[in-house]
């Protein structure tokens, strides 16, 4: 067992969502099915690689520092509940 | 028992950039709310972020600057929490291989010599603003800030007293504006510092429990919140009480000139970083650190060092112009005008500070020319207006713009200092003071002091007082 049905029941909380009780055993095989697979990667005998040759294709791709503008402002708040002028206005939250 | 203060600074500055860290939105200050942002800066599903290289290379400019190591290969995570300044639910930024490490600052702080190392310098994203609503049960979201490039700059516990962490600061805020890595605006938020604090018994090792100081936004602030915080920690552990002071993080209420708790541990954030799976690794050849680390600008301490040498100024004189860059650079202009090194410090270190810090400005909000400020010196040199005239010229030019030749003839400053019109006055005070010329010529030389008076106040104070005295001396 990699992983506890406390550990997912943590992570939900973390994330802000919640379960029942077969959704969480549900949940936590599939974890378990999903880390089984990753620890069979961690496996790999990673020892003669080097970082500082990644090929050239799997490197971060980097843009130039130049302005854009996106016009549709109207369709990029289109999701947003509720806004005042050009502000989205939320309930109230202070940390 | 005496007590030891420990600090450490994690410092948080924007950089200089035209467009965001991962998309093309304006970074521009002050912009209608939400005016600059897009898809990808407000974390809409199915966007991907495309790294900005100018970030890469001011990032590596910051770490050459402050003698860091960079690693060659480092990578994006992300940092997961919930909060509306965030619209993704998670920041992009470094966790365990951030782009620079190792580094630090050196300086001298009442008479100790300082060396603060500074861990590390990594890359992120800023968040967005919330304004609270006093009167409602809203907040209002702006993400034009959201995306904007920070570097984190987080020091090792190595400063000892809250007048050190103000003085580590200034620096630190001097080499990125010299660099122009950031423009460190800290009234606009640019340059914002969190400080960890703790008290421990002199000799004792291990560090006491430190409490994290948020929400500061000036040197000012900084320094009486590291007081006000030392002061609780001192006195807790002083009344026997020192198991009060948790490991929390707590904000810093200028109003109320206090710390209050924000979070304690125990409800600490778990961020479940996890290495970023939408940008690759970033790799940064050694080629390129060499050819930033050999574009570096002057840096304040070799400019301080270059205005001891070159202008023959006091090690203090040169300290406080180099540490404010627009100031230093006015200066200069000044001097390359013409004007004396010796005439340009005294009026930039006296009158030009003197106004600034009366109408509490900013050296950026100085629109004087430096070739006005030459000219007028030039005009007290050759005597045409007195150093008392000269200042209230001065002081019109800081805050008209206006050129001095104007100011002095609109006020009508400009000394007497024709021949023939002063011995005209001196002549006319002789012939109505008979007494104190009689006086003088026997022997009561302080009359001649009385007379000069009388024709400084004949001419409304406009005469040449050096000229007043020859001429009567020779009169007399």
């Amino acid at each position: 067992m990699k992983i506890s049905r406390e550990d997912v029941a943590y992570i939900a909380k973390l994330a802000k969502l919640r379960f029942s009780d077969e959704e969480l055993d549900r949940l936590t095989r599939e974890f378990e099915t999903i880390l089984t697979h990753f620890h069979s990667i961690d496996r790999m005998d990673l020892e003669n690689v080097d970082l500082d040759k990644v090929p050239v294709d799997q490197q971060s791709v980097v843009r130039s520092d130049e302005k854009t503008v996106f016009e549709d402002k109207k369709k990029l708040f289109n999701n947003a509940k509720s806004m005042r002028e050009t502000y989205i206005q939320v309930p109230k939250i202070i940390e | 028992m005496n007590f030891e203060t420990v600090i450490g600074l994690e410092i948080h500055a924007e950089l200089y950039t035209k467009s965001k860290i991962f998309c093309g939105c304006s970074t521009k200050f002050a912009s209608k709310p939400n005016e600059n942002t897009c898809p990808v800066c407000i974390g809409l599903p199915g966007t991907l972020p495309v790294l900005n290289e100018e970030v890469v290379r001011l990032a590596v400019k910051a770490g050459t600057a402050l003698n860091c190591r960079i690693n060659n290969v480092n990578k994006l995570d992300r940092k997961n929490y919930f909060y509306p300044d965030l619209p993704k639910a998670y920041q992009i930024s470094q966790y365990d291989l951030p782009m620079c490490s190792g580094g630090h600052v050196e300086f001298e702080c009442e008479e100790r010599h300082v060396r603060v190392r500074i861990n590390r310098i990594h890359i992120e994203e800023d968040a967005g603003k919330l304004i609270h609503l006093e009167e409602e049960p809203f907040s209002l979201i702006d993400y034009n800030r959201t995306g904007i490039p920070l570097i984190e700059i987080v020091s090792e516990p190595d400063i000892r007293s809250p007048l050190e962490a103000v003085t580590y600061l200034r620096i630190l805020k001097s080499i990125l504006e010299y660099g122009e890595i950031s423009d460190c605006r800290m009234e606009q938020g640019s340059l914002r510092c969190d400080a960890n604090i703790s008290v421990r018994p002199v000799g004792q090792k291990e560090y006491g429990t430190k409490v994290e100081l948020k929400n500061i936004n000036s040197f000012r602030e900084l320094q009486k919140a590291l007081e006000k915080e030392e002061k609780r920690q001192i006195e807790l552990y002083r009344f026997g009480e020192g198991h009060k002071i948790v490991q929390e993080t707590r904000r810093w209420d200028s109003g109320k000139g206090r710390t209050v708790p924000m979070r304690s541990k125990g409800e600490a954030h778990d961020y479940r970083y996890f290495p970023e799976p939408d940008l690759m690794p970033v790799i940064i050849k050694e080629s390129t650190v060499d050819e930033i680390r050999g574009s570096l600008p002057e840096m304040p301490y070799e400019k301080a060092a270059r205005f001891v040498e070159e202008y023959r100024l006091g090690e203090g004189e040169a300290e406080i112009l180099v540490g404010d860059k627009k100031l230093s650079e006015f200066f200069e202009s000044t001097i390359r005008e013409g004007a004396s090194p010796k005439a340009a410090a005294n009026w930039v270190l006296g009158e030009l500070l003197r106004i600034m810090n009366e109408a509490d400005l900013s050296s950026a909000d100085i629109t004087m020319k430096p070739a006005y400020l030459h000219r007028l010196i030039s005009l007290v040199e050759s005597g045409t207006i007195s150093n008392t005239a000269a200042k209230e010229v001065f002081k019109e030019m800081f805050e008209s713009g206006g050129t001095p030749e104007d100011i002095v003839e609109k006020k009508g400053l400009s000394q007497i200092s024709s021949k023939k019109d002063l011995e005209i006055l001196v002549k006319k005070v002789l012939e109505d003071n008979p007494k104190s010329v009689e006086d003088y010529r026997n022997g009561k030389t302080q009359a001649a002091g009385y007379l000069v008076g009388q024709v400084m106040k004949a001419s409304q104070g406009k005469a040449n007082p050096q000229m007043v005295r020859d001429l009567l001396m020779r009169e007399l």
